[in-house]
């Protein structure tokens, strides 16, 4: 699953990684992550961090600290300043910045797989 | 003593020898300004200086290792006195001679200067000894030294006679600075201020005169902060720059505050100058600036991912049998959409520089590696270019791999764009005492001399160049203050037309005493 306020950034990230063989979610509401992930229950997450609404480093925490949740493979990815600490700082797996190289990304993916 | 032989006098794996240490020790504590050159490099680099050379020169011994004792010669011609040492380091002889020199200020000294070669068992000259003695004193003549002391002596009657003129000119001049000044007496109690003062802190002059400095404003300035300043002056008795004191309490609010105490000792007693900035405005600014640059960093980035997304999307769902031409045409988008990047990046981390702001992360790493690492990748992108690599420096280095990464792919990047004809890059790695030291030669289009100094500079470029080569001027800025941060030094070495070597220095030992690095 992809979350990303950006909306062309999700979609043609979306249709990269499908492009690899994935099946991809897409959430562009940062508010209705949370829900969704514990409805659809998605393999690994791949988030931005700057987002109105529910911050990426906040829902990361908030999936961290709960049980059901904790296992989930999560990738922050960023434009901003200082991503790659913050992202490590709320425990996600990985980190890559925008803007990316679809193959690291991928290899990324395919190490927490 | 006992007999010293050769293999036990090296710079590197021995330091730590017994009898090594109490030469060391013997020639840090002499007077005269002793340093070792190494032969076997190429240019002659400076393998060693004692304390006495640094005293002399106010170069720190990492501004010095690895570099050519030309740097100490300015922009003058001393063209005799370069004729003798030339020929004695060409026959392997010693030689003396007096030559004019420039410290780090900028200022003269002649430097009387013995030179003396050591050879090895086959008597090949290994490394030069040059004895720096300063003898600008010397050089004065008598006649000079009357005019002087005349001179003394008529400045010493006027000085008389205008003492009360004197002070006047005292209160205009400390009336006339911006930041705010207090005279204290060592007891710390306040005997002037100025008027930048009072209004700075809307303070009346009465109210602070006789004043104990942790008495002003009824008290309310007897801060922690403070005390610890005033408990420094008293005891120390010394002057203290940069004292830094955050949310000060004052009649017109918080205030961020840096003091600068100068000690002025008189026969009897002393005072102390107290100069106040209020930086307030300034920190405000700096995090407006800080704040603007998350944000230009987020909102540049943000459609450049979305581009260069869709790019990789059109290259990975182009159909085999697609035209060259758009292929090419895809491949060109994305090689712009990659300098654009790296533009981005590059303002970015200027800007980062100059807030200071870049953040080292360190680790381990085999420097010589990566270099080859760095070398292979352009050599496979710049076919035209001949790269050869020669010498080691060190499979072990802790440093920021990928900052200095930047700074090896910049100047190579450099020296690539700035040579159109003869395309050869050598890149030379050396050791050096505990140092270790990088050259990358080129020999395309060089730097004039006038130059050499502001290409470090950010946002500089040479006027002719900035019309035939793409660029913003910031990559030489950024290298350079990444080579700081490593507490090395960066410096080209041209002759216009004949090509250009940017060397850099990297001590090897400085995480060990350099806390400040370790919190980076």
């Amino acid at each position: 699953m992809i979350c990303d306020d950006d909306e062309g950034i999700l979609d043609i990230t979306g249709l990269l990684l499908e492009s690899y063989g994935y099946q991809v979610l897409l959430e562009s509401n940062s508010a209705r992550l949370l829900p969704r992930i514990s409805s659809e229950k998605p393999d690994l997450l791949l988030i931005d961090i700057w987002m109105p609404l529910l911050m990426g480093d906040e829902i990361v925490r908030i999936l961290k600290n709960n049980k059901e949740t904790a296992h989930l493979p999560i990738i922050m990815f960023s434009a901003g300043r200082e991503s790659e600490r913050i992202a490590s700082e709320v425990g996600a797996d990985d980190y890559i910045a925008k803007p990316f190289n679809i193959e690291d990304l991928n290899n990324k993916i395919v190490a927490l797989g | 003593m006992k007999q010293i032989d050769e293999n036990k006098f090296s710079f590197s794996a021995r330091a730590y020898n017994r009898e090594l240490d109490l030469l060391l020790t013997a020639l840090d504590t002499t007077k005269v300004g002793v340093v070792i050159t190494d032969c076997s490099q190429p240019d002659y680099p400076i393998v060693y200086c004692n304390k006495a050379f640094e005293e002399l020169t106010g170069y720190s011994r990492n501004e010095v290792i690895g570099h050519n004792c030309r740097f100490l010669q300015g922009n003058d011609d001393n063209e005799e006195q370069k004729k003798v040492i030339k020929t004695a380091l060409h026959l392997g002889q010693p030689c003396e001679i007096e030559i004019k020199n420039y410290k780090k200020d900028g200022s003269l000294f002649w430097n009387q200067l013995r030179l003396q070669p050591i050879r090895d068992e086959e008597n090949n000259v290994t490394y030069y000894i040059g004895v720096q003695n300063d003898v600008t004193r010397l050089k004065l003549t008598n006649q000079q030294l009357r005019v002087e002391k005349l001179k003394v002596k008529k400045t010493l009657v006027e000085h008389d006679n205008n003492l009360s003129d004197d002070e006047g000119l005292l209160t205009a001049v400390i009336d006339t600075v911006r930041d705010s000044v207090l005279i204290l007496t060592e007891n710390l109690h306040i005997i002037k201020v100025n008027r930048s003062f009072l209004k700075t802190f809307h303070i009346a002059e009465d109210e602070v005169l006789d004043q104990h400095i942790l008495g002003i404003d009824n008290g309310k300035w007897n801060t922690m902060g403070l005390q610890n300043l005033a408990e420094q002056l008293s005891s120390k008795k010394t002057s203290i720059k940069d004292y830094l004191l955050e949310d000060f309490p004052t009649r017109v609010g918080k205030k961020v505050l840096n003091f600068d105490a100068h000690f002025i000792s008189h026969t009897t007693n002393a005072n102390i100058i107290l100069a106040i900035s209020d930086i307030t405005e300034l920190r405000e600014l700096e995090k407006r600036k800080d704040d603007f640059l998350s944000t230009a960093s987020h909102e540049l980035k943000t459609p450049l991912t979305a581009i260069t997304a869709s790019l990789q999307l059109t290259q990975r769902m182009l159909p085999p049998d697609a035209s060259e031409t758009l292929k090419g045409t895809l491949n060109k988008t994305k090689s712009y959409v990659d300098k654009l990047e790296h533009l981005v990046i590059d303002l970015l981390d200027a800007s980062k520089i100059k807030t200071g702001r870049i953040e080292l992360t360190k680790q381990a790493f085999d420097f010589d590696a990566m270099i080859l690492e760095v070398v292979d990748k352009l050599r496979g992108k710049y076919h035209d270019n001949h790269f050869e690599v020669q010498g080691a420096a060190s499979n072990y280095y802790i440093g920021d791999r990928l900052r200095l990464e930047q700074v090896i792919l910049n100047l190579l990047t450099n020296s690539i764009k700035f040579s159109p004809v003869n395309r050869s890059i050598n890149i030379h790695l050396s050791r050096l005492s505990d140092f270790i030291k990088v050259s990358i030669t080129d020999y395309g289009l060089g730097v004039d001399h006038q130059y050499q100094k502001k290409i470090f500079d950010s946002f500089y470029r040479v006027d002719e160049i900035q019309k035939q080569y793409p660029g913003i001027g910031v990559g030489l800025y950024i290298s350079n203050q990444i080579i700081k941060k490593h507490k090395g030094t960066l410096w080209v070495e041209s002759t216009i037309g004949e090509g250009a070597t940017f060397s850099f220095t990297l001590p090897l030992k400085y995480q060990d005493h350099d806390k400040e690095n370790y919190d980076m």
